[in-house]
């Protein structure tokens, strides 16, 4: 091969093939360059060469070192950046949903809406000829989903950090987008609360389908190798600064999956295995270039 | 004792302005100060009233009032749009806010001999003025408030496809929202001090407090001067907590400091809160609402039981109304004085109690009783001693200086009174425990507390008033029967001994009809008499509500249900009172009315 890429199956797993890509592409990104300026006035490369194609109905996850871009390349992706090289496209076609809508990562609940004013947010900006009373109940609906309906009337501050984690994601399921761009959406939550809303969001996914049967694609920024192989059909390795993709790997495992099976089964050791090594190499290499960049 | 000490700070906070008062009074009496410049303060009260019947002061405070009012608005609304424009655009800002900067350093009454050029004397350059210094005060709070918004929240908004016009409405003004009403907030204090300047200085207002002052001042009048004085720190105070209450309807997320999980919590306040439903209890209700500064001022605000402030409101002016209307007119601040001072006592006697009952073991968690705070852990058993103890002494105060201002019979009633307020649960008598709590409670808040509150306006006693505060007494002796008729079988089974567990249930659930009938019987009684004018027969309208409340404890004897009838008694007391203060107002009214023409 002339790429340093792997997307061939790991030896002897035995499960059926992953789905490869459908043309055309849900997702698109063409020798990617994103550079910005450092406080001292240095540029920084943040990604470099990125090719990327993502098909519909897909669950893909971003791993890489810490500042390796992860969250960079979501937003390019979301538009929410500009790059300096490359292209970037989600292609869409239907108006009567949205291409994407992001969960993003921390504290990006309104701190001034209810809950539910929260969930409902996208809705209000884009009404598409619904009634106020339609948008909360469609917003109340997505809230049960979550598991939220009993605090709609509370504000973000009295909610725990895993149901403003919740609230995060109803905001960006009631505008039913085609596609879903999460950025490390569980990782201020405890282990036992990650997993259940991991089984949660892949319940809402659905295989590729949401409750409405529409497709829906996923890109999900995490560092944690478990919790993408537990969640996507394949991993996109990112290395270190600038980022790269260091390895494109397909996750075989039949759906739904069970976590907890899944962590006994010799494939997942293998596999996470050979994703830690692609990662421990860029972690070094990051913390290299640190050192050098104090010592410089 | 040793006084706990915030208490303490709070303690200081209220008594040192009293404390300066009846130091100015004694200093000025004694012949130590010149009380040409520094007149004593009764005779300040005095120049008050003599205003106040003149107009002077209301037209003076609408003057200034309304220049305020105008200036803030024309000032804050442009600053806020400007503010919101500014805060997002970083060119924009880049280019205009250091112009800002430096204006907003000059001080705006500098400026206001050029804004006379322009626009001449009249009110438009006072209003100019006030509005340019309110103008730069918002609009740099603004851009900070929008600057201070989390980066990502913008990001969302642009996420989800908000035009430029949907990221103002839904992000930048809200989230600058916190230190756009701080801005307000200072804005309205300088707005104060710049209209009472430009009213110095600008000749052609015939009105405002600025006006008083400078006008006294030049003939001389120090008391009507002082008024002013007065006047400007009253609309100060106003203005800031209208702002306060503004805050709190504008900011609901920063109200609510509980976390979920608090729903017991929650019910409990509601519980507390108390108040029937109708527009009277909604009154009632909103009492308790009333948010002060959360945090421990929101806790002794609770212990004082401030739901059950109206049993002491209704006497109070129903005393001062009989006053005017016996032609001895109506004086705000001795009524005002009156109030705080009778609600001060009130409030001592409520947190008494608490303490008593919590060291006497009466009640528990599981009482449907008292304010539950020192239950809950929020205040100790001697905190909730020490702030009775301090509001009496609140009381006390203003009782002296009643006296002093009135005659000495006000120190008859509060020697009588205050013994009283302290023994009603407090050791060693616990009068309320030994079955004379309605009858204390009926004198003290029926003919005591109007009675007062007359003399206080009238300087003299009359038969009227003790006869017409009496339907009073009887319902808030009903308000409290009520609570015992519910407590009836946890208190005997606790040696507390209220009438209700003297009499047993049959009998003491025909001392309520009796309590409850007897108001309307007495108020019938008394207008046939011609002792009041027949409007008072209003109070009849209430009367639905007390026949199907006494229906209701004729039929059951199951603590909750008397839980909704204890809150609908007090109720009842509320919208009784003021029906009659309304039957007492209405020919007043009616001869003021035409008169005034």
């Amino acid at each position: 091969m002339a790429d340093a890429r792997h997307t061939d199956q790991p030896p002897g797993v035995p499960y059926p093939p992953p789905r490869l890509p459908a043309y055309p592409p849900k997702i698109t990104v063409a020798a990617l360059r994103q550079e910005f300026r450092a406080a001292d006035g240095r540029p920084v490369v943040a990604l470099d060469g990125i090719d990327l194609a993502v098909a519909e109905g897909e669950f893909v996850c971003l791993v890489g070192p810490s500042g390796c871009g992860k969250t960079t390349l979501l937003r390019l992706i979301a538009g929410l950046e500009r790059p300096t090289a490359g292209a970037v496209a989600i292609h869409h076609a239907g108006r009567d949903r949205p291409a994407q809508a992001m969960v993003f990562q921390g504290q990006s609940l309104f701190p001034w809406r209810t809950v539910l004013d929260n969930a409902a947010y996208g809705l209000d900006l884009r009404p598409a000829g619904r009634g106020r009373r339609e948008r909360r109940a469609l917003a109340r609906e997505r809230l049960e989903q979550v598991g939220l309906a009993r605090f709609a009337g509370a504000y973000p501050h009295q909610l725990s950090e895993g149901m403003r984690q919740r609230a995060n994601l109803a905001r960006a399921l009631a505008v039913d987008p085609a596609t879903l761009l999460m950025d490390e959406p569980f990782g201020n939550l405890d282990e036992q609360n990650r997993l259940l809303m991991q089984e949660e969001l892949l319940r809402i996914w659905g295989g590729g389908s949401a409750a409405g049967g529409r497709p829906v694609t996923v890109v999900f920024v995490t560092h944690s190798v478990d919790e993408a192989l537990v969640l996507a059909d394949r991993v996109v390795v990112l290395s270190a600064r600038p980022g790269r993709i260091a390895a494109e790997i397909a996750v075989p495992f039949a759906r739904p999956r069970d976590p907890l099976a899944l962590k006994g089964d010799p494939a997942y050791v293998t596999l996470y295995r050979r994703i830690w090594d692609l990662l421990r190499e860029g972690v070094l290499a990051a913390r290299a270039a640190e050192l050098r960049g104090e010592v410089a | 004792m040793r006084l706990d000490g915030r208490l303490g700070e709070r303690l200081l906070q209220l008594l040192s302005p009293l404390l300066l008062l009846l130091l100015w009074e004694g200093a000025t009496r004694a012949g130590w100060l010149n009380p040409q410049f520094f007149p004593p303060p009764s005779s300040i009260v005095g120049a008050f009233e003599r205003l106040w019947a003149r107009g002077t002061i209301q037209g003076s405070v609408l003057a200034t009032l309304g220049r305020i009012l105008a200036g803030f608005a024309l000032g804050a609304a442009p600053a806020v749009a400007l503010g919101l424009v500014l805060g997002l655009s970083r060119p924009l800002r880049l280019l205009l806010l250091p112009a800002a900067n430096i204006i907003y350093a000059i001080p705006k009454i500098a400026i206001l001999p050029l804004v006379l050029l322009v626009l001449g004397l009249g009110e438009a350059s006072k209003i100019a003025v006030t509005a340019i210094s309110v103008f730069f005060l918002v609009l740099l709070n603004t851009v900070a408030g929008v600057r201070g918004i989390d980066r990502q929240l913008l990001d969302v908004a642009r996420d989800f496809g908000a035009s430029r016009w949907q990221a103002y409405r839904t992000v930048a003004l809200p989230g600058a929202l916190p230190l756009i009403v701080a801005g307000c907030k200072l804005a309205l204090g300088f707005a104060l001090i710049v209209v009472v300047g430009t009213e110095f200085v600008a000749a052609g207002a015939r009105e405002g407090v600025g006006v008083l002052i400078w006008e006294s001042w030049q003939i001389l009048d120090i008391e009507a001067m002082y008024v002013g004085l007065v006047l400007t720190a009253i609309l100060g105070w106003a203005l800031n907590l209208a702002i306060d209450e503004a805050e709190a309807l504008l900011l609901p997320w920063r109200a609510e400091g509980r976390r979920i999980g608090g729903r017991a919590a929650r019910q409990t306040a509601r519980a507390e809160a108390g108040g029937g439903r109708g527009p009277l209890g909604g009154l009632q209700r909103r009492l308790c609402a009333l948010r002060p500064p959360p945090g421990r001022l929101r806790v002794w605000w609770r212990a004082t039981r401030p739901f059950s402030f109206t049993a002491t409101l209704v006497p109070v002016t129903l005393g001062a109304l009989l006053a005017a209307r016996a032609g001895a007119g109506f004086a705000p601040p001795l009524f005002l004085m009156t109030l705080v001072g009778a609600l001060a006592v009130h409030a001592g006697a409520n947190m008494v109690n608490d303490y008593y009952d919590h060291v006497n073991g009466i009640d528990d968690a599981d009482s449907l009783g008292p304010s539950g705070l020192i239950q809950r852990g929020l205040l100790t058993p001697r905190q909730m001693l020490a702030g009775g103890l301090a509001a009496f002494a609140l009381g006390a105060a203003l009782g002296l200086a009643l006296a002093a201002l009135r005659g000495p019979a006000i120190l008859a009633l509060g020697l009588v009174g205050l013994p009283l307020a302290f023994f009603y649960t407090g050791w060693p008598l616990r009068l309320g425990y030994r079955g004379l709590g309605e009858i204390l409670v009926g004198v003290f808040m029926g003919p005591v507390l109007t009675l007062g509150a007359y003399f206080v306006q009238a300087r003299a006693f009359a038969p009227g008033p003790a006869l017409l505060s009496l339907p009073v007494a009887l319902l808030v002796a009903a308000i409290l029967h009520a609570n015992n008729l519910r407590d009836a079988d946890a208190d005997r089974a606790r040696g507390k001994r209220t009438v209700a567990t003297l009499l047993g249930p049959a009998r003491a659930a025909w001392e309520y009809h009796l309590l409850v009938l007897g108001a309307y019987a007495a108020i019938a009684l008394l207008a046939a008499l011609g002792v009041a004018p027949p409007a008072i027969l209003l109070t009849l309208l209430s009367l639905p509500l007390a026949i199907s409340l006494v229906c209701r404890v004729a039929a059951t004897r199951e603590p909750h249900a008397l839980n909704g009838v204890l809150r609908q008694t007090a109720a009842l007391h509320l919208r009784f009172g003021l029906l009659l203060i309304a039957g007492l107002l209405l020919p007043l009214l009616a001869r003021l009315l035409p008169g005034a023409g």
